[in-house]
């Protein structure tokens, strides 16, 4: 279900008073060079007017604000004439460019991309497809099974209890051999010990323990984490089936 | 319709499918209810502020943040964002009618700022709420109190008076800051140093500039002595009082020329 933008007139674009609005600020941002903190400012002067005058296209679809986000960096790109960023033949702030009208074209057709894709997925998904052999791939052969894998938590515990490479346990504070990266890990895993509670333990003071922590442990606990695969905002992701 | 060009008006970020996915992902295999529900929020807000700070033509680095990490993400309530040439800052979120917001423990230090946002997950939005920048580590803050966050305007100025010192501290040739590049190595350790130095140079009388820079580049508060073994190598015989006197100089010269980049 769509709705309509409320402040729009019948050229697409914003009443005459905040198109020159919008103008003046996008020329005074393009009077300052890229990524100084007097452009960053007027940025954000311009996308407060624009949200402001609640004119972008906007609707309820699943991907909506994946072509909005897409629209926002379209618009920063191609904000002032630079051309070792601009992705557009002519920037926003060229003299006849209506600047609402244009994002809303741009965000629109972005809508249409992922319209196309979603369609995509679903013809597969409904539509039999054919082997090499003649015989049908059914779709429901294309939904991957489920899989049954442990909790983050108990992998974690799974791998600092084995050790394999022997560093959590070898890995100390210095004169306390018992105080290892191992132990502190397995005591901060939920249901975790406070700091205060592991200090008192092993009669150390909190500051002493979490540096040690942050400054030894931290690192083995992030090659752990890179082993899951990095999950990517993007969509490239390196195992996010897992 | 009037345009209100007061400050009032917030920012707001769209939650993208993709950001939902990510968290639903990070938030999924967790084993218990409140651990999914903080990790996915802490996701959510990564990435909102991150699509922010790509909007403004900031580059940033996900994976290297520890929000983004499986193991790390664990072991914590953390939302951090590398940010280049500014450095760590963490993203915390607020529901609709919170007036606080509160920062774990785990995120008092290490971060050259917090950003704030408001999720309205129901809209698949978030608004851009405001900022805090770093505070003194001797006197941590757990709570920010939302009406009095700086705005987003300050915030890119304060991002640039960190950008314009991370710049003077690597290509000063002064002594004083070769000691400093010396004894500090690692990128985002001297970006939290600048950070630092910028809290003294706003808040503090410059008669306290020595002491309280003394504390912050000799790494007493924020890496607990182990920079001052560094500065003092086995074989010289200085007496501690004399390293702080030497670090205080240090600071003092450090600080004022620090100040000419940031005037």
């Amino acid at each position: 279900m769509s709705i309509l933008p409320s402040n729009l007139g019948i050229s697409g674009d914003l009443p005459e008073d905040w198109r020159r609005k919008l103008k003046e600020l996008i020329k005074l941002a393009c009077e300052h060079p890229r990524n100084t903190p007097q452009r960053r400012r007027v940025f954000n002067q311009i996308i407060k007017i624009i949200q402001q005058s609640d004119s972008l296209w906007r609707e309820g679809t699943q991907y909506y604000e994946d072509a909005l986000q897409k629209t926002w960096l379209y618009f920063a790109l191609n904000l002032c004439k630079e051309q070792e960023i601009n992705t557009a033949d002519e920037p926003f702030c060229s003299e006849d460019c209506k600047v609402i009208a244009r994002l809303n074209k741009y965000l629109k057709w972005r809508l249409k991309d992922y319209g196309i894709e979603t369609s995509e997925e679903r013809r597969k998904r409904l539509y039999p497809r054919v082997n090499d052999d003649g015989s049908l791939i059914e779709p429901i052969d294309m939904i991957p099974a489920p899989k049954s894998t442990p909790n983050w938590c108990d992998e974690l515990r799974i791998w600092a209890e084995t050790d394999i490479s022997g560093k959590l346990r070898s890995t100390c504070i210095k004169g306390y051999p018992e105080v290892t990266c191992q132990i502190i890990i397995l005591r901060r895993l939920p249901p975790e010990a406070t700091w205060k509670d592991i200090a008192t333990e092993f009669g150390l003071p909190i500051s002493t323990l979490s540096s040690f922590y942050e400054r030894k442990c931290r690192p083995f606990l992030r090659e752990f984490g890179q082993s899951e695969g990095y999950f990517s905002i993007d969509g490239d992701d390196q195992n996010a089936d897992r | 319709m009037l345009i209100d060009e007061s400050t009032n008006w917030k920012i707001r970020l769209p939650i993208t499918w993709r950001m939902r996915e990510c968290a639903r992902v990070f938030a999924e295999k967790q084993q218990t209810f409140e651990k999914s529900i903080q990790v996915e929020r802490n996701t959510l807000a990564v990435s909102v502020v991150n699509a922010y700070l790509e909007w403004q033509g900031y580059a940033t680095d996900l994976a290297a943040g520890d929000s983004w990490n499986v193991g790390t993400q664990l072991l914590g309530d953390v939302a951090d964002l590398m940010v280049e040439g500014v450095g760590r800052i963490e993203c915390r979120s607020v529901l609709p009618g919170e007036e606080e917001c509160h920062l774990p423990a785990e995120t008092w230090y290490d971060r050259v700022a917090y950003v704030v946002v408001q999720l309205n997950v129901n809209r698949n939005e978030a608004v851009l709420l405001g900022f805090s920048p770093t505070f003194d580590p001797e006197d941590p803050v757990d709570r920010l109190i939302l009406k009095d966050l700086g705005s987003v305007d300050e915030l890119v100025s304060y991002f640039d008076r960190i950008e314009k010192g991370y710049r003077e501290l690597e290509k000063n040739s002064s002594l004083e800051f070769e000691k400093i590049r010396q004894i500090w190595t690692e990128q985002y350790s001297r970006l939290m140093l600048v950070a630092q130095l910028e809290r003294i140079y706003r808040n503090e009388l410059p008669s306290k500039w020595r002491v309280k820079g003394e504390k912050i580049i000799s790494g007493r508060i924020l890496e607990s002595n182990i920079i001052r073994e560094k500065f003092n190598p086995e074989g010289t015989e200085k007496t501690s009082r004399e390293i702080r006197i030497e670090f205080q100089g240090v600071a003092e010269k450090l600080l004022n020329q620090l100040v000419e980049a940031w005037r």
